[in-house]
C-alpha cells in the first residue's frame, strides 16, 4: 500500500433541497481509499451511504446537489469549494468540469455497481451489447476487441459459457447472474476504483456468499480499490479492510476492520454489532437498535445519535462531536466521534446521565432489513 | 354499518384487514391533500364545479320550472323569439347580417335565437350525460373487472374476451348502432357511452385486483370463510378505489367528448333542446357569414374537458408521485 | 418460443373476438326498428313480393337460424352439418350479403370505402407520431422549462378539443379565408388520372392527394398526437430516473446517446401498446371526420347504412370496422414484442 491514498474525501456536503427544507443528507464526512484496500461506508437506512457514493463520481440527482467539500482522486480535484467574493462557497476554477469527469472519471477511473441487478440492465438490449458499449467507451477499443474483453470478463465472473450468453437479454439471467454481469462490466473497464453501493442487498444470502467470494478473489487479482457501502456488519467483517460508519450524514467512527470489530470507540459502532444475528441466538434474543433513526432535514441537537444512545449524558445533547482520532499505540488510524474517548475533554464523566427518549416500541433492526428503497427514496425526495 | 362489517370480517380472519383498509383511505385523503396544492388541478376542480353549478341549475329550471327562470329574466332557450335577428354576430363585432347587440352578447343562430342562453342550457347535457354515461361505465367496469380478476380461470377468460370484443368496434360506431336499435334520444347516449366505457374500467380494476387477490388479508379472509361476493365489495373494490376516481375524472372528459360528436352526427338530443355537438352541426351551414356560431360552442366543450383533465390529471400525480413535477 | 409463433398464438386469440364482433353487431343490428323489406318496395307491397323478398334475403327465417347462417357466410371456414358420409361439408369465402340500398355486394362497397378510411387514419398516425415523439423527447429532456409547459399545454389542449371543431376551424381559416386548401372531398394517391378532374398525370394526382389530406389528417390526428405527446413525455422521464440509465451515466455514456438510445427505446413500448388501443378512438373519429369534410369513406358509409335501415350493410361496416382495430393491435403487438424481448419469450420480469 502507497502512503498516498487514491482518493481523499474532505469534509464533503451533499444536500437535498426539498419542499419541506433541506435534507442534509451527506453532512461533512471525510474518509481515505487507498489503492488496493476495500474500504467501507456502513450505516443504517437514510444515513447517506448510498449519496455518499453517488456525491464521488457527481452523479447526485436533483434536488441534490454538492454543496462544499473536496474530493481528490489521483490528486484530481472532483469536488473543490472556495470561498468567492462574496464569500459564499462556490466550486474552483481546478476543479473537473462535467465532460471531463465524463470522459476521464465516470466508468475509466471509478465504476460504479448499483444495488438492484434487476433494474440496473436495459431490457431490451443484450446483455453482452451493453458490457461492450461501455468497454469501447472506456477502453478506447473497437467493437471485436470489446466484445473479446467482455466474453473474456464473463467467464472471469463465472457466467457458463459467456459466449452464447453475452447474446442474451437481461430477463434471461437470474438476480445473482446479473450482479455477476455487473461486476464483470466495471472490472472490464479497468478503473482503479470501484464503487459497490449494495450490490448484494437485493440477493438471497447464498448468492449473497458466492458474489463477495468472487469479488475478495477478483479484488487479489487485479489489485482494484473499491469502496463498499452496506448495512450489513456481517459483510463488512467478510471483505472490508477499513471501515467508515456513517449516522445521519456524519462519519462516526473510522477504523481499521479488526480494531472496529474488537476495539469499538462509539456506542453505535457497538449497537450494530450487537445488532448483528448469532447462530447461537433465537430470535427473541437480537438485539435491534432501540428506535428509529431521525429525519436528516431535522437532526438532533449535539451528538446526533444521542436520542438513541444508551450512554448519552447531558452533554451529548448540547455539544456536537466532531470525529477525532482516538488511536491507541500500534494502532492505525482509529477516529471516532464520541465524548466517551478521552480525546475529548467536554466534560463527559460528570455530565448527568439523559434520559432514553427512543424505544416506544419500534424496533429498527438492522438484521435482515432491505433499506434499498428507504435509501433512495428517503433521500433523493 | 360498514365499519362494523369491516370489523366483524377483521375478527373473523384474525389479522390484516382493518389496517389495509384504513391505509387505503388514508392514501386517499393524502391524494386529495396533495391535490390541494396543485394550482392546475385546483383551476380544473373550480371550472368544473362552476360547469355543473350551472347544468345543475339549468336542469332545474327544465324541469321543474319548465323554463319559467329563462322566459321571465332572460329567454327561452327552444323557441324561436318574436322579432328574429338570424346569425347576428357577437355584440362587439359585425357581419351581412348586421351588427351585433348586447341584447345577445355571443350572436345569434340560424333561427334567431340566442347563442349564450343556447349554450347555457346546453350545459346541462354535456355534464350530465358526462357523469352519468361514466358512472354507468364504472359501476359495469368494475363488476366486470373485480368479477375477472377474483376468480381467475375460465371467468376470466370469457370476460376479458367479451371486454375486448367491447372494444374492438370503434365507440363512436358502437353507440350509433346501439342508438339506431333503441333510439336516438338523449337517454341512450347515455347508456351507448356508458357501455362503451365499461372495457377502460374493467382492465383496470382487473389489474388491481389481480394483484390484491393473493395478498395474506385476502387469503386469510377467505380462509375464514368470509363469503367471496363480501371479500370483493369490502376489501378488494375499496383498495382500487383511488386509480378508479382518478379514470374517472379523465372518462367525464372523454365521455362529453363522445357525446358532442354523437350530437354532431344527430344522434343526441334532438331538436329543440340545445347541445354544443348539435350547435355545431346546426352552424355548419352559415361557417362563412357568422364563424361565431361555430366557434362559441367549440369553445364551451374545449373549456369544460380541459377542465376535466386538469383536475384528472392532478389526482394522478398525486397518486403516482414519480410522474410529479 | 419465438416471435413466429407468438404471432401465430396472438392471431389465433383473436378469433373470439371476432365471433364476439360478429355476434355483437348482429344483434344489435336486428334490434333496429323498422322493416327493410318496406324500405326496399316502396309504399304498399303486395303481400306475395313482401313474402319472396323476405325468402330471398332469409328474413323468414327464426333468429337463430339466422345468426348461424350470418356466421358461417361471414368465416371464412366453416364446416356444414349435412346428412351423407362424410358428414360436413366444407364452405369456404366471405359472403356479407347484399346491401338493400345500394343494390350491389356489401363487399364491393366497403371495399370502394376502406381503403380511404385506412388512408386517412394511417395519415393522421403518421402526423401524430413524427410530431408527438419529438415533442415528448424534448418536454422530458427540458423539463420544467418554457419548452416542456409549450408542449405540455398544447398535449392538454388537443386533448380536450373535439375533433370535428378543429376541422371546422381548419375549414373556416384554411379554405374560406386564406382559400389555400380544399374544403370537402379526398383524392387517393392511387387514382387513376383520366377520372380526376383537374389532374392529367401522376404527380398531379399525388399532389392534389397530398393537399386534399392536410386538414382531414390534421383533424383526426390532433388527438392522438396529443395523447402521444403526454404519453412519450412521462414514459421518457420514467426512463430517464431507470437504474440503466443511471449506470450508463455512472459509464460515461454521453447524454445525447442516453437520450437517443438508453432511455428511448425502453420508452417506446408503452408508445407502441398506446397506439394499439386508440386505433379504435382513430377508426371512431373518422367517421366525424368524414362527415365533416363530406369523404366517401366508411365512416359516411355506416351512417348512410342506418339512416336507410340498411341491416346487411351495418354489419358488414362494423365487421370490417372491427377486424381493422383487430389487425392493428396484433401488428403493434408483434412490434411490441420485436422491442421488447421479454414478450416473446413468453415471460414477464423473472
Amino acid at each position: 500500500m502507497s502512503s498516498e491514498p487514491l482518493l481523499q474525501v474532505r469534509n464533503l456536503t451533499t444536500q437535498f433541497f426539498t419542499e419541506e427544507g433541506t435534507v442534509r443528507a451527506v453532512d461533512g464526512i471525510s474518509f481515505d481509499v487507498y489503492e488496493g484496500e476495500i474500504a467501507g461506508i456502513v450505516g443504517e437506512s437514510g444515513a447517506g451511504k448510498s449519496v455518499a457514493a453517488q456525491s464521488i463520481v457527481r452523479l447526485v440527482e436533483e434536488p441534490g446537489e454538492i454543496v462544499d467539500g473536496e474530493v481528490y482522486f489521483k490528486g484530481e480535484p472532483i469536488v473543490e469549494f472556495e470561498e468567492d467574493d462574496d464569500g459564499d462557497l462556490a466550486p474552483t476554477d481546478a476543479m473537473l468540469t462535467n465532460e471531463e469527469m465524463r470522459r476521464n472519471i465516470r466508468g475509466r477511473e471509478i465504476a460504479i455497481i448499483f444495488q438492484d441487478p434487476m433494474e440496473s440492465l436495459n431490457p431490451v438490449y443484450t446483455v453482452g451489447g451493453q458490457l461492450r458499449e461501455f468497454i469501447e467507451i472506456n477502453r478506447e477499443v473497437g467493437t471485436s476487441e470489446a466484445k473479446a474483453i467482455a466474453v473474456d470478463m464473463l467467464r472471469e465472473v463465472g457466467i457458463p459459457d459467456p459466449e452464447s450468453r453475452y447474446d442474451e437479454y437481461p430477463h434471461q439471467f437470474s438476480g445473482g447472474m446479473r450482479q455477476r454481469v455487473l461486476i464483470a462490466m466495471a472490472l472490464a473497464c479497468e478503473p482503479s476504483l470501484i464503487i459497490a453501493d449494495e450490490p448484494t442487498t437485493a440477493l438471497d444470502v447464498t448468492v449473497e456468499a458466492q458474489i463477495l467470494e468472487l469479488v475478495d478473489e477478483l479484488q487479489e487479482k487485479y489489485g482494484t480499490s473499491f469502496i463498499w457501502v452496506t448495512h450489513d456488519m456481517g459483510v463488512v467483517a467478510e471483505i472490508c479492510d477499513r471501515v467508515n460508519v456513517m449516522y445521519l450524514g456524519e462519519v462516526v467512527e473510522q477504523a481499521e476492520v479488526d480494531d472496529l470489530f474488537h476495539d469499538s470507540h462509539h456506542p453505535y459502532t457497538e449497537a450494530l454489532l450487537a445488532s448483528l444475528p448469532r447462530p447461537d441466538q433465537t430470535v427473541e434474543e437480537l438485539n435491534p437498535i432501540e428506535g428509529v433513526m431521525p429525519e436528516a432535514i431535522n437532526p438532533p441537537s449535539g451528538c446526533r445519535f444521542h436520542p438513541r444512545c444508551p450512554e448519552a449524558r447531558e452533554v451529548c445533547a448540547r455539544i456536537h462531536p466532531d470525529n477525532r482520532d482516538v488511536s491507541e499505540a500500534g494502532e492505525r488510524t482509529h477516529r471516532a466521534a464520541c465524548f466517551r474517548n478521552d480525546a475529548f475533554d467536554v466534560g463527559y464523566d460528570e455530565s448527568p446521565p439523559l434520559e432514553m427518549t427512543a424505544g416506544s416500541g419500534f424496533s429498527a433492526g438492522l438484521t435482515g432489513e432491505t433499506d434499498a428503497e428507504a435509501e433512495s427514496g428517503g433521500e433523493a425526495e | 354499518m360498514a365499519q362494523r362489517d369491516t370489523e366483524q370480517s377483521f375478527d373473523e380472519s384474525g389479522g390484516g384487514v382493518a389496517e389495509e383498509e384504513i391505509e387505503s383511505r388514508v392514501g386517499l385523503r393524502y391524494t386529495l391533500s396533495q391535490v390541494r396544492r396543485d394550482p392546475t388541478a385546483m383551476f380544473g376542480l373550480y371550472v368544473v364545479g362552476f360547469m355543473t353549478a350551472i347544468a345543475i341549475f339549468a336542469a332545474f329550471d327544465h324541469y321543474v320550472l319548465d323554463y319559467w327562470f329563462a322566459e321571465t329574466f332572460w329567454m327561452h332557450p327552444h323557441r324561436d323569439p318574436s322579432n328574429i335577428q338570424r346569425l347576428l354576430p357577437p355584440a362587439w363585432s359585425e357581419n351581412v347580417f348586421g351588427e351585433g347587440i348586447w341584447k345577445y352578447p355571443l350572436g345569434t343562430d340560424h333561427r334567431g335565437r340566442d347563442v349564450l342562453v343556447r349554450l347555457f342550457y346546453g350545459t346541462r347535457i354535456a355534464i350530465s350525460v358526462g357523469f352519468l354515461s361514466t358512472a354507468i361505465g364504472m359501476v359495469g367496469g368494475t363488476i366486470v373487472g373485480a368479477v375477472s380478476g377474483y376468480y381467475g380461470e375460465w371467468i376470466d377468460d370469457v370476460l376479458m374476451r367479451a371486454v375486448e370484443t367491447l372494444y374492438a368496434i370503434p365507440f363512436l360506431v358502437l353507440v350509433i348502432a346501439f342508438m339506431a336499435a333503441f333510439g336516438r334520444e338523449l337517454v341512450y347516449a347515455m347508456i351507448g357511452v356508458g357501455i362503451v366505457q365499461i372495457p377502460t374500467f374493467a382492465r383496470l380494476i382487473r389489474s388491481r385486483v389481480v394483484s390484491v387477490r393473493e395478498e395474506d388479508y385476502i387469503e386469510a379472509a377467505r380462509a375464514a370463510g368470509v363469503r367471496d361476493s363480501r371479500i370483493i365489495l369490502r376489501h378488494v373494490i375499496p383498495n382500487s378505489f383511488a386509480p378508479v376516481l382518478v379514470q374517472a375524472t379523465l372518462q367525464v372528459g372523454v365521455a362529453i367528448l363522445i357525446v358532442a360528436g354523437l350530437s354532431f352526427l344527430g344522434f343526441g338530443a334532438q331538436p329543440p333542446t340545445a347541445s354544443w355537438g348539435q350547435m355545431i352541426n346546426q352552424s355548419r351551414d352559415s361557417m362563412i357569414v357568422n364563424p361565431w356560431f361555430s366557434i362559441w360552442p367549440g369553445m364551451a366543450i374545449l373549456i369544460t374537458v380541459m377542465a376535466f383533465n386538469m383536475f384528472g390529471d392532478g389526482l394522478r400525480d398525486a397518486l403516482d408521485p414519480r410522474l410529479q413535477n | 418460443m419465438g416471435i413466429g409463433r407468438y404471432t401465430i398464438r396472438r392471431i389465433l386469440q383473436t378469433i373470439p373476438v371476432l365471433v364476439g364482433i360478429v355476434t355483437i353487431t348482429f344483434f344489435l343490428t336486428d334490434a333496429i326498428p323498422g322493416d327493410p323489406v318496406q324500405i326496399m318496395l316502396g309504399p304498399s307491397p303486395s303481400a306475395r313480393d313482401i313474402e319472396l323478398v323476405r325468402a330471398k334475403y332469409g328474413l323468414d327465417k327464426p333468429l337463430w337460424v339466422r345468426y348461424i347462417n350470418y356466421l358461417a357466410d361471414v368465416s371464412p371456414i366453416w364446416l356444414w352439418p349435412k346428412a351423407t358420409f362424410p358428414f360436413v361439408e366444407l364452405q369456404t369465402g366471405v359472403d356479407l350479403g347484399k346491401s338493400i340500398y345500394y343494390s350491389v355486394p356489401v363487399t364491393q362497397k366497403i371495399m370502394e370505402r376502406l381503403p380511404v378510411t385506412l388512408l386517412l387514419v394511417a395519415s393522421a398516425f403518421v402526423f401524430a407520431i413524427v410530431t408527438a415523439i419529438p415533442l415528448g423527447v424534448l418536454s422530458a429532456k427540458r423539463r420544467n422549462k418554457p419548452t416542456d409547459h409549450v408542449a405540455r399545454v398544447v398535449s392538454l389542449i388537443g386533448v380536450s378539443t373535439p375533433s370535428f371543431w378543429i376541422g371546422l376551424m381548419l375549414i373556416i381559416v384554411f379554405a374560406y379565408h386564406l382559400d389555400v386548401l380544399p374544403a370537402t372531398g379526398l383524392i387517393l394517391p392511387w387514382a387513376n388520372p383520366a377520372e380526376v378532374s383537374g389532374a392529367e398525370n401522376r404527380i398531379h394526382i399525388l399532389m392534389l392527394s397530398f393537399i386534399h389530406l392536410i386538414m382531414p389528417t390534421i383533424t383526426l390526428g390532433t388527438l392522438q398526437m396529443a395523447a402521444i405527446t403526454r404519453i412519450e413525455r412521462s414514459s421518457m422521464l420514467e426512463n430517464l430516473s431507470e437504474e440503466y440509465v443511471r449506470l450508463a451515466r455512472a459509464y460515461g455514456v454521453r447524454e445525447r446517446t442516453i437520450l437517443r438510445k438508453h432511455a428511448f427505446r425502453p420508452a417506446q413500448l408503452p408508445i407502441i401498446t398506446i397506439i394499439g388501443l386508440n386505433l379504435t378512438a382513430a377508426l371512431g373519429g373518422s367517421v366525424l371526420t368524414e362527415v365533416v369534410f363530406n369523404i366517401n369513406g366508411m365512416g359516411r358509409l355506416i351512417i348512410t347504412a342506418i339512416n336507410n335501415q340498411d341491416y346487411p350493410l351495418v354489419m358488414g361496416t362494423t365487421i370490417y370496422y372491427g377486424m381493422v382495430f383487430v389487425i392493428g393491435v396484433i401488428v403493434t403487438d408483434i412490434s411490441y414484442a420485436y422491442i421488447d424481448p421479454r414478450v416473446s419469450y413468453g415471460e414477464a420480469e423473472a
